[in-house]
């Protein structure tokens, strides 16, 4: 889904800067209390850089000294990142491709591809054959366990030595930030809100997207009244159901857990808030009867069905529009509104995106060359080309960028205004997706589907199976390892 | 072949070590035959590849079932059994194997019979016989994979062809995948239309291999068709139904395809089996060694009950 | 015979009840294969629709005419842009509509200055990277065109000016929906350097097929040589070199352990080596075994699919029980006449096994056919890719489209049943004679 999504200027500069707003708030007490500590550890590390440094250029200087024979000692990487035969961009990426070899004779890069469809276990079983890439990207809740078991290289020296690292807007690194140690460089965002169809919604007379959870269930019911055969909303029940569930439950004023002061988590499944979110789902599919009748087909199911007009509303992102209108839906009728507050009268979207990481068991060299070929990729110039690439050849930009001094603006043609504008406006509430969501996912899923599926299921009863199991199972032990860490 | 004493020797014997194994043969064909290598040069290659390919590598999961397993820096930290109690104690982990043999159960209910009626049946046509033996094997050729997703299209309940169909006969709608009583039974009733495919032909060639003399015999005293089919047929083809019970068995409390690509052991955990957390385990939450413990665990649980049966099998006897 | 026989009470009951089993089993088993063939052809609109639909609908056939009368001389590129641009666009536009090709014929002066046509295959392949958006212009077209070409993704002959015979003026513009709807797109659109003279609707049975083809365009695509077969080959490569060792050395050793092991002890030992290994479950081992070929330097090779079915026990069993009924006083009497166990083996044993080598074939060919997680994990290249890999990477893939999933089903049963109406003959007949009989 490397289609992108343009947005004007004001819009561009206003977004960057609220979901930075968003990033630094979300990260809440932990980054305050750590901020200090993160200010020091910065310091030393930019010692510890200057010495890495010397290093290299003793390494560097040496062959230069000795002689011709070691000169062309070729620095070897192995990136995942060879696109797609069928990526529209393929032809601009593989040119990408050599003009680093260009620049950089002295690292050899290969590529590999890395789109399949559950490329996961392709990933962590060459990582465990100690074949893992020394460069790849990976999206932000998967960082989040790669993180802890040391699959993402600490790469804290290598961006504080880097003079790009300020080029990269405020707080762009903080979802690669753990401990005051930095383990990805920030490759894209996402925001996500609402989406919607206008045709079907003008059929049923509506003239504006819902506001609040009422309107989305009256809305929802009357589009489907009037249009034959489709249905309101599609819910997302599989296997990433909490996805979108934790953002009714930031609507409705809560988390679905909490980290403490000294970084212990709390679980929070049962909090008012999380019970009211389940209760709101179960009526959706219930009460309101808006969704569809297979909840537990996946999201790519969920999309299909947005695009071939088989349903009304569905959550997505700030980059759906060209996802869907390449897939063949009109461009007009793609709708994008801020999520409906809750009985907290908040809406906030959740930010996103996906990371350079570097592997811990390549040498010195070959990651300071991978983190060389992934800012070459960060690079303004490769930017701007991709850029004016997308322009000519059609296709949209993605509304954000992780850079200062790349200019979006300049190659934004054809997302809607109104689109760009509702965008703009559901990202001025940033949240970060729940802590440690990795390894409670599978707990949380377990009572949404129960509520989907099962019309008797009592919402707050649920949660508190799956908050029992859960706190049994991971917190106590996530707990008992962080204070004996300590 | 052998009696229960040898089976008992034989399953402590497993345990021992491939060279002991050949070096008794060795012994053994020495002291009593005139021929030493060439059984063991017979069977050195496929022991090789047998030990490289299949204990090696249980073995290796054995040793990363007692670390707490870094893929990053093998193998991280000792943590001996702990493992094996961590998933014990797991409230998944009993859903995990109540739900395997709700599945084993199910599949014995709705699939495993298929085959054998199919057979009897079959064995009583007699024009175009081949004929049919050669449709019964169509359905089986399909892959996993593509004949899964073809069942998930089916089952669809917003615009699905059995609820549509279903309707026409004034049934449902059902929920399918999205009926958690359902589920389970959504997951196996394939294997039902699919059918026997092989085993079909398997039970067909046991029930003509029987000796007409045996029929005539019947049918002299009396016995009506019907009858011949439960007092004949069945008990001499009653091994061939051990045989393919026990690898039905492990089949079936080993299958993961089919419910991967069907529900990934959702909805709500109702089609969580342990091949599932196993791969669940390992490739989503990075836990390599506890995934390592659940699949020696499965291991030694499938070996057990295979042994069992054929036991029960020789007491029957 | 049948003189002979009296009709007993309940027999003709029986007959009856037998065929009716019969043919219901078989109708529950073919119907959901009849469904899938009839969804490879449909489109997938039909596919997905609320009311299930049973029979493909003929694809549409647009026939477009655009003349250049009185415009100036242009070279061949230009023509082929404008050409690509009534195909391309409009299709886009219209993804949703069954539309099976796309002729356009270029006209000047009465003569005919180019055709070209492209069929739903190469335009649903050809789709997610030359249309991915809706923005028509005839920039996007321009940066597009070395694409189309090298990939051969429409088919574009240029005739020149005057070359060909004078052709009748035809002026039919269809008054059905589609037809509509393009001319609509044309006028709205200002698009075109040509002037729309006739646009033709009609259908072809032969697009019906589509998807079949395009499963073969998306694999040269993935820069693999030969297509979709090309996966097909290492598939059926893999099973022939497994099958070739099962054959083997499978049967030697189950030979040894049958035939030439004289203790009831060891021979128990050694059969449970072989057979409890099919207790092992397939997904536990992958680490290790991916551990195991990284050491063996097999990764992403064809070997690190091949080798790991070398060991399997059933094919042992399988053997087993065959070898076990071997009439011992032949091999004696090889014995005593000084052959040596190979030369038994290889004149005496081998000749009158060929049904049980069959079934063996067969019953390995399966498996090793339909294997996906090892080949999916220690496979990375495409040329490596097996077939089911390749199956899997359709449907998760970018474009899943349903057509081509049923299709890629269809296709990928035709090896299997080949290999089962070869040697139907031979596997019944060898049933007899192994181990599962008893």
């Amino acid at each position: 889904m490397k289609k992108h999504g343009g947005i004007k200027k004001s819009a561009s500069v206003l977004v960057a800067a609220t979901i930075v707003a968003g990033l630094l708030s979300a990260c809440g007490s932990e980054k305050e209390d750590n901020a200090g500590g993160t200010n020091n550890a910065a310091s030393q590390t930019n010692n510890a850089s200057e010495g890495t440094n010397a290093s290299a250029n003793d390494t560097t200087n040496a062959p230069a000294n000795t002689g011709d024979a070691a000169a062309d000692a070729v620095v070897e990487i192995t990136v995942w990142d060879q696109p797609s035969p069928d990526d529209p961009a393929k032809s601009f990426v593989e040119e990408q491709f050599a003009k680093f070899d260009a620049a950089h004779p002295n690292i050899k890069v290969k590529h590999v591809e890395a789109w399949q469809p559950d490329v996961r276990e392709k990933f962590l079983t060459a990582v465990a054959g100690g074949e893992g890439p020394d460069l790849s990207y990976s999206a932000f809740p998967d960082m989040q366990v790669y993180i802890p078991k040391g699959i993402a290289a600490d790469i804290t020296d290598l961006v504080n030595g880097s003079p790009d690292k300020d080029r990269f807007i405020d707080g762009a690194f903080n979802l690669a930030t753990k401990d005051g140690k930095i383990y990805g460089i920030p490759n894209d965002m996402y925001t996500s809100g609402l989406i919607y169809n206008k045709k079907l919604f003008a059929n049923a007379g509506i003239t504006a997207p819902p506001k609040t959870w009422e309107e989305f269930a009256a809305d929802a019911q009357l589009v489907q009244q009037k249009n034959a055969g489709i249905v309101g909303f599609d819910i997302l029940g599989m296997d990433w159901a909490d996805w979108h569930f934790e953002y009714y439950v930031w609507q409705a004023g809560g988390d679905l857990t909490e980290q403490q002061p000294d970084g212990t988590a709390k679980l929070t499944f049962t909090s008012d808030a999380a019970v009211k979110a389940l209760q709101y789902y179960k009526d959706l599919k219930w009460k309101y009867n808006v969704t569809q009748k297979n909840v537990v087909q996946d999201i790519g199911e969920n999309e299909k069905d947005f695009y071939s007009g088989r349903s009304a509303m569905i959550i997505g992102t700030s980059d759906s529009f060209t996802n869907f209108v390449g897939r063949g839906m009109n461009p007009d009728d793609i709708g994008f509104a801020p999520f409906p507050a809750g009985p907290s009268g908040k809406a906030p979207a959740q930010v996103g995106g996906s990371f350079w990481m570097l592997n811990p068991k390549s040498s010195p060299e070959q990651q300071k060359a991978a983190f060389d070929y992934a800012m070459f990729s960060m690079s303004k110039e490769s930017q701007d080309a991709l850029g004016q690439f997308k322009v000519d050849n059609g296709l949209g930009l993605r509304p954000f960028t992780v850079l200062k001094d790349f200019d979006v603006t300049k190659f934004i043609k054809d997302v809607p205004q109104d689109y760009l504008d509702a965008v703009n406006e559901s990202a001025k509430d940033q949240h970060l997706e729940y802590f440690l969501k990795s390894s409670l996912s599978s707990y949380l899923v377990k009572p949404i589907q129960k509520v989907l599926l099962d019309k008797n299921a009592d919402p707050a009863a649920e949660l508190q199976k799956a908050q029992d199991l859960a706190q049994k199972e991971v917190i106590d032990k996530y707990n008992n390892d962080l204070k004996a860490a300590k | 072949m052998g009696n229960q004493v040898e089976l008992k020797q034989g399953a402590a014997a497993q345990a021992q070590t491939q060279a002991q194994t050949q070096k008794q043969m060795q012994t053994r064909s020495r002291a009593r035959f005139n021929i030493r290598w060439t059984p063991i040069l017979f069977l050195l290659p496929s022991i090789i590849v047998f030990f490289v390919f299949k204990y090696y590598l249980i073995l290796d999961a054995v040793y990363i079932s007692l670390f707490n397993y870094d893929i990053v820096s093998p193998p991280g930290k000792f943590v001996g059994l702990g493992n094996y109690f961590e998933f014990l104690k797991s409230e998944t982990f009993w859903v995990a194997m109540k739900n395997t043999f709700i599945f084993f159960l199910l599949s014995v209910a709705i699939v495993f019979w298929v085959p054998i009626v199919q057979a009897l049946f079959l064995s009583q046509v007699k024009r175009f016989n081949g004929f049919y033996r050669v449709l019964y094997q169509i359905p089986g050729v399909l892959p996993v994979v593509a004949g899964v997703l073809l069942w998930k299209w089916m089952y669809n309940p917003d615009r699905g062809l059995f609820n549509y169909l279903l309707a026409k006969i004034g049934l449902g709608p059902y929920g399918w995948l999205n009926d958690l009583h359902m589920t389970k039974f959504a997951i196996v009733l394939p294997g039902f239309f699919t059918g026997g495919g092989i085993g079909v032909l398997l039970y067909y060639a046991a029930i003509k291999s029987i000796s007409a003399e045996l029929f005539e015999a019947a049918k002299i005293d009396g016995c009506g068709p019907w009858h011949r089919m439960k007092i004949i047929i069945l008990p001499n083809i009653k091994f061939v139904i051990l045989i393919q019970f026990v690898g039905f068995m492990s089949g079936v409390l080993l299958s993961f395809d089919n419910i991967f690509v069907m529900t990934q052991g959702g909805p709500a955990d109702a089609s969580l089996v342990v091949a599932l957390m196993i791969q669940r385990t390992a490739f989503v939450q990075s836990r390599f060694g506890i995934s390592a413990a659940l699949s020696f665990f499965m291991f030694i649980v499938i070996a057990v009950l295979t042994v069992l049966q054929f036991r029960l099998q020789r007491e029957d006897d | 015979m049948k003189s002979h026989r009296i009709i007993e009470k309940g027999e003709r009951k029986l007959a009856v009840t037998s065929y009716a089993v019969t043919v219901v089993f078989i109708i529950l088993g073919i119907l959901p294969l009849v469904w899938m063939l009839l969804t490879s052809m449909m489109d997938n609109e039909s596919i997905d629709a609320t009311t299930p639909k049973f029979l493909p609908d003929i694809p549409r056939t647009i026939a477009i005419t655009l003349d250049y009368s009185g415009q100036q001389d242009q070279n061949e590129e230009f023509y082929r842009k404008d050409a690509m641009k009534a195909t391309w666009f409009p299709w886009m536009a219209n993804m949703r509509e069954n539309i099976g090709e796309i002729k356009v014929t270029g006209v000047k002066d009465g003569h005919e200055l180019y055709n070209s046509k492209t069929t739903a295959a190469e335009f649903y392949v050809g789709q997610p990277f030359i249309v991915p958006t809706q923005v028509f212009n005839d920039n996007v077209m321009k940066a597009k065109l070395p694409r189309i070409k090298e990939s051969g993704l429409s088919k574009f002959t240029y005739y020149g000016q005057g070359n060909k015979a004078e052709i009748e003026k035809a002026s039919t513009l269809s008054d059905q929906p589609l037809g509509k709807q393009f001319q609509a797109f044309f006028s709205e659109r200002k698009l075109l350097d040509g002037k729309v003279t006739s646009l033709v609707q009609s259908r072809n049975w032969l697009r019906l097929f589509d998807s079949y083809r395009s499963l073969n365009i998306l694999a040269s695509e993935a820069a693999v040589s030969f297509g979709f077969y090309h996966y097909f080959f290492n598939s059926l490569l893999i099973c022939v070199i497994v099958i070739a060792w099962q054959l083997t050395f499978g049967a030697m050793a189950s030979y040894a352990l049958s035939q030439l092991l004289r203790s009831k002890k060891t021979k128990f030992v050694v059969l449970m080596y072989f057979l409890a290994t099919i207790m092992i479950p397939g997904v536990s081992v992958l680490i290790p075994q991916y551990l195991l070929m990284q050491k063996l330097n097999l990764v992403d090779n064809l070997w690190a699919v091949i080798l790991p079915h070398f060991a399997w026990g059933f094919v042992i069993f399988l053997f087993k029980g065959f070898f076990d009924q071997l009439p011992k006083e032949l091999l004696q009497a090889a014995r005593v006449d000084g052959a040596s166990e190979l030369r038994t083996f290889l004149r005496i044993v081998i000749p009158m096994s060929v049904p049980v080598f069959t079934i063996v074939a067969v019953m390995t060919f399966i498996p090793v056919w339909n294997d996906f997680l090892w080949p999916y994990v220690v496979t990375k290249s495409h040329h490596n890719w097996t077939f089911t890999v390749a199956m899997n990477d359709m449907q998760g893939g970018r474009n899943p489209r349903a057509n081509w999933i049923s299709a890629g089903g269809v296709v990928s049963m035709i090896p299997l049943l080949l290999v089962f109406l070869g040697t139907q003959g031979a596997i019944e007949k060898g049933i007899n004679f192994t181990g599962i009989k008893g």
